[in-house]
């Protein structure tokens, strides 16, 4: 089959499947979308090959989101099942992924929200330097991934670089998370977020200086830097 | 040429990530390239930003791998259908939004009252609970035209994942009646049912 024959029958089929679920052609092109469109209609089936394709991406956004490895497979099954709740109201408006992404941002949000309130106690205090993203002593010392040994396992960078990106102002975080780990366009941020496209730029190029100013000092000399000094997103 | 003002360092060094990404007017390009030509601190920061960014990659998630994610999401799904009463509509695809089977329901009710009252009398509640049994599965053949499989709640809690996953399987929306088997579900007393 040559590929102009295999690119018309491409393009028939996406024509088809915008009449059959009366979608925008461009929406037809995200097989995602496509399988969400089937699981609205009732096909679980649909849906279990949704949570197959993006489980590991979710799980490792949660943590990127919360820098806490525990939590991640907890509120990745809230994220799938929020969805799966939701699908009976689901409207095609982008791309599947930045759906999800947006879900699984709102449930991290609330997480880190209802992790500032436990701080009551010593351990729920925050740790030193992670006021703002909701980290606690607690949760470092149950996390797995703050273990004895995976601790000795890590990197000096790589632990230097965790904690200049958990110490980023949250606006900042979550643009530089999705652009720097998620690979995700400015468009795809925008919608993700909410922001019109210079303000994912803005917040980006801020975080860039403040990344400078807490990673460089490392890079430098080979010592932690300062963690106090943020510069506050605009 | 003097040494440049701090305020001037921070209005340059606040635009040298918009400068690396190549977002500024060429005059502006200008003016950040001849102030980094003078100013060795802006010169710097122009040239760790990159650096530090690409540390990023330092920072690896971990590999979730083996994790029992799907099986809990498949799970919760199962344990809300049932308690909440989200079971499958017995519904052949193509039916209208009264099915025929609400009328089946309301002539069984009709029967097992029928029965009470014409002295038919069930000893007990396990007695009761068996004609109710009976009848669902009557009602489950009629309506699904398959082979139906009764179950306790109990049981059906103990089956293998993998025997309630029709999901894997069979798409609800490519549903047709011969292709199920009907499993009725006591819940409360009152009947439903589920596909599988």
């Amino acid at each position: 089959m040559s590929a102009t024959t295999m690119e018309a029958r491409l393009t028939q089929r996406h024509k088809e499947t915008a009449e059959r679920y009366n979608i925008p052609e461009r929406y037809a092109h995200d097989p995602d979308l496509v399988l969400m469109l089937k699981v609205k209609e009732g096909d679980d089936a649909a849906f279990n090959q949704l949570i197959v394709k993006h489980e590991k991406a979710v799980m490792s956004l949660v943590y990127r989101f919360t820098g806490n490895a525990e939590v991640a497979e907890d509120l990745a099954q809230e994220v799938f099942l929020r969805v799966y709740r939701a699908a009976s109201r689901f409207e095609p408006r982008a791309k599947f992924f930045t759906y999800l992404y947006k879900v699984t941002l709102n449930l991290c949000r609330n997480h880190r929200d209802k992790a500032k309130r436990r701080q009551t106690s010593s351990l729920d205090q925050s740790k030193p330097g992670y006021e703002d993203s909701g980290i606690t002593l607690a949760d470092e010392l149950v996390s797995p991934d703050a273990g004895a040994d995976e601790q000795a396992e890590r990197s000096e960078l790589a632990q230097v670089v965790r904690r200049a990106v958990l110490d980023l102002p949250k606006e900042q975080r979550e643009a530089v998370i999705l652009q720097r780990f998620e690979g995700l366009s400015y468009e795809e941020i925008a919608h993700t977020l909410d922001l019109s496209i210079p303000a994912v730029k803005s917040r980006i190029h801020r975080a860039k200086l403040n990344l400078q100013e807490k990673i460089a000092p490392y890079l430098e000399k080979g010592h932690e830097p300062n963690l106090n000094s943020t510069k506050e997103a605009k | 040429m003097n040494h440049p003002t701090p305020q001037t360092c921070l209005d340059i060094q606040e635009k040298l990530p918009a400068f690396l990404d190549n977002e500024l007017e060429a005059h502006q390009a200008q003016e950040i390239e001849a102030h980094c030509s003078q100013c060795q601190e802006c010169h710097t920061i122009l040239e760790q930003i990159p650096s530090c960014w690409e540390a990023l990659g330092d920072w690896e998630a971990p590999s979730f791998e083996d994790t029992s994610l799907r099986r809990s999401i498949w799970q919760t799904i199962e344990k809300e259908k049932r308690t909440e009463g989200k079971v499958v509509e017995l519904k052949p695809k193509g039916s209208t939004s009264t099915p025929k089977w609400s009328w089946l329901v309301a002539a069984a009710s009709l029967i097992f009252f029928m029965g009470i009252f014409l002295g038919n009398q069930i000893p007990g509640d396990a007695g009761k609970q068996e004609y109710d049994r009976h009848l669902n599965q009557h009602i489950a053949s009629q309506i699904s035209g398959a082979d139906v499989q009764l179950v306790t709640d109990e049981a059906l809690e103990t089956m293998p994942l993998n025997s309630l996953s029709h999901y894997g399987k069979e798409p609800r929306s490519s549903f047709t009646s011969k292709s199920y088997r009907v499993v009725p579900v006591y819940n409360n007393g009152e009947f439903q049912a589920e596909l599988l």
